[in-house]
């Protein structure tokens, strides 16, 4: 580690994987005030200088595990040479009364936002997290070509990787999302979240964290966002993902592209998101190789 | 289901992937006396005719999930239009005494055998339950071209791919393995199984059910045995897996060429397996559709 690298990285494990190395770190974070781990994939071209980097954010009940170990995406990153960063989804062991009784609110399912609303507030700071803290970390420690970030998501991730890159313009040179929650304000997952989170009558802060509503009002350079959406989705059809809604709010946008893809017969799972890993990957690796 | 199908199966799980099917099944099985669940992905070709199977035999403490959602195979097996099968590792909840006390006997441990000796003798038929009972399904419930069919493994499963095609010549027409058992009559985890499976005595059935021991005497058509194995692989260096020892065998036998690939750096894990699962595919292809 750099000598100036003020964050001590605990590796806690790694593995070959396509001739490059699939590695776990833990760290003491004090935007979320816990010990939290995140696995980062470094393509064999990273030995020999900076290469891009793509952020993933995982869905509800997710940890650093499941995207790196169903989702195939090594292959991928090992073929462009991207370095591939998967955070978990919460902080741990935080003890909010109620964290853990239910899957869709709490541990699991933070939802990358910052909480305003006791007791959430003092630790739920998924997005300071996730934009501020982890990146540094990931700048400071990892070979990353600065400027060249790119971030995805499934499900709550692409919600949150929507609502990290329209938040903070030109962070993220390029963006897409599997599943995305795109319309938080406006399907029950969403509500649940930001009632917690935020409040009931706080509605700048849930319009603030719902990229439907933000996507009028973003300047920043110009994004395509590049949308895999299942049609046999059972979150679907239960008005929990609402894509339609983010794609319209963003064609009165010059500066955002959606290139929305309706894939017929695949569902919310892992299998659809390993399908159409490497499409995303060589999105991003265009962008961010340019 | 065919009119002629005697056996019923269950479909417990369906997820489309790389164009094609990923399912689970469950049955009644009269070989172990159990229900079982095994996976079946369906290439996209399957819609056509028929297609070349592959079996996929899994390690201890798997079940037939492991394989399915972490090592990345659909998609190769779209690619060549292969069926592939992946069983269970195991009868389940028999309630022989003791078969939950340790990972490597018992539960999620049935050794490709069957057992001779009591209490196991019974149940822990996973020889005849792969090579007769799931067999027989598979080619009466999917489109499996007749004599197209290959068998490959992990570890235990290497060792099961290895041991049902030596035992049963011509049943499988191409073979390969990652980081496989080779030995088990020489190591502690082979030693341990048989010794509950056959008895302490038993060499006869000790040696019929060994790789290493049974490559001098296969007589059946020509087999080349692809054999990945890591050489960062913590069980290699305790003396488990004793790939050598089976080359050496293979060596006299001008029936059995082997092709072992030590791969600097990879582990016994999935992400060895994800690595090099499409050069094991491709391998299975080549001799399957010729």
């Amino acid at each position: 580690l750099p000598s100036n690298c003020l964050t001590m990285l605990t590796e806690v494990s790694k593995n070959m994987c396509f001739g490059g190395w699939q590695k776990v770190f833990s760290h003491e974070s004090s935007e979320l005030g816990c010990s939290m781990r995140f696995a980062v994939y470094l393509p064999p071209q990273s030995e020999s200088g900076p290469r891009p980097a793509l952020f993933y954010l995982s869905g509800l009940t997710c940890t650093e595990q499941n995207f790196i170990t169903k989702a195939g995406a090594q292959q991928y990153a090992a073929k462009h040479g991207l370095i591939v960063v998967a955070p978990d989804t919460s902080p741990r062991g935080i003890g909010v009364p109620g964290e853990d009784d239910s899957y869709d609110l709490g541990t699991g399912a933070g939802f990358y936002v910052d909480a305003t609303r006791e007791p959430w507030a003092k630790n739920y700071r998924m997005h300071s997290y996730i934009t501020k803290e982890l990146m540094k970390l990931v700048l400071e420690n990892f070979p990353v070509k600065p400027g060249a970030i790119g971030i995805t998501g499934h499900s709550m991730g692409g919600h949150g990787a929507l609502i990290c890159a329209l938040r903070n313009p030109g962070l993220y040179r390029s963006v897409s999302a599997f599943s995305p929650i795109c319309n938080p304000s406006a399907c029950p997952w969403g509500q649940k979240a930001f009632t917690a989170y935020f409040g009931e009558s706080a509605s700048a802060d849930w319009e603030a964290h719902d990229a439907t509503k933000l996507a009028a009002g973003y300047a920043g350079p110009e994004l395509e966002l590049l949308i895999d959406q299942g049609e046999a989705d059972e979150f679907l059809g239960k008005g929990q993902l609402l894509p339609e809604r983010l794609v319209n709010a963003c064609s009165g946008n010059a500066r955002l592209k959606t290139r929305l893809r309706m894939q017929k017969d695949y569902d919310h799972s892992y299998f659809f998101i390993a399908s159409f890993i490497g499409d995303h990957i060589e999105h991003h690796a265009k962008a961010l190789l340019a």
